[in-house]
């Protein structure tokens, strides 16, 4: 294919894709929507508010959450470092007296 | 006004008005999401729930856009939200043949059915592979004009974005889509 029935085709499939289309909708379709519509149940301004309450008590439980971890962590590794300096401590203590034998 | 109270029964779930609703606007949001996924059955099944979407949410609609402008946007999203669906599953399949786990992956893609291209689907096989490579803002800017109706005014407000930007937008778009549509042709000789 040279490049003028290169440029000829490409313009063809768009201008087929420019005229595709033009569906009407059938009464079938409209009556099938209307009748799927006055079965579904409405976001109601009651169940929106809902939604915001949830979401706070859901930022209040996930802060809480936060806060117990960090105590926990914050617990953890001063044991961990009162630990280190209790270890420090006794072998301090250990070495003292054979430190005075030698 | 007229619109405002026409609002207001749609708020307050009037039937009548509804069904005024989908039959003044019916035709434009089939033809628009037709056009976004080229097949006729799709199109009319994503349609009714954009009109279902708009009857759950009408409540939230504060009347910062005009009510049509509010609907096609509505529609355009799910148009989008469905080619990244569809293109999903290409993936999963493309895997799935991949590692010779057909039945596995279709499953996993949510039973990917099998191809229903429609003839005309078929034919413009190039056009929308070339329209899945744009970037987003310029598909919906291209493919919306291409629809019967809708102006480079009312592209902007369901864009939300300015005249200017719609027509560079449509330009760059048809741009790229004419030159990587000669590649493929050539490619496929």
């Amino acid at each position: 294919m040279n490049q003028a029935e290169l440029n000829k085709k490409a313009d063809q499939l768009l201008s087929e894709f420019e005229t595709l289309g033009n569906i009407e909708a059938s009464t079938e379709w409209n009556d099938a929507l209307m009748a799927k519509i006055t079965n579904t149940p409405r976001n109601t301004s009651s169940q929106k508010g809902n939604g915001k309450y949830m979401m706070l008590v859901l930022c209040f439980i996930l802060t809480n959450l936060g806060f117990t971890f960090t105590y926990i962590h914050k617990n953890n590794s001063s044991s961990d470092v009162r630990q280190a300096q209790l270890a420090l401590i006794s072998q301090e203590l250990l070495i003292t007296p054979n430190a005075k034998n030698n | 006004m007229e619109e405002y109270d026409f609002l207001l029964k749609l708020k307050a779930g009037d039937e009548t008005a509804y069904r005024q609703l989908i039959l003044v606007h019916n035709n434009r949001v089939i033809n628009t999401c037709f056009k976004f996924l080229l097949n006729k059955e799709e199109a009319e099944d994503l349609a009714q729930e954009v009109f279902v979407e708009v009857y759950q949410s009408i409540s939230s609609f504060r009347g910062q856009s005009k009510l049509a402008t509010w609907i096609y946007r509505i529609a355009v999203t799910k148009c989008l939200d469905e080619i990244k669906k569809r293109n999903r599953k290409k993936r999963i399949t493309a895997l799935g043949k991949i590692l010779h786990l057909d039945d596995f992956t279709n499953w996993i893609a949510g039973g990917a059915k099998p191809d229903r291209l429609l003839e005309e689907k078929e034919k413009m096989k190039d056009v929308m592979e070339v329209l899945n490579r744009l970037p987003e803002n310029q598909r919906v800017a291209f493919t919306l004009s291409k629809i019967e109706g809708y102006t480079n005014t009312e592209i902007a407000e369901i864009m939300n974005t300015t005249t200017i930007a719609v027509e560079s937008l449509v330009y760059r778009a048809k741009k790229r889509t004419g030159d990587e549509l000669k590649q493929i042709l050539k490619n496929n000789g």
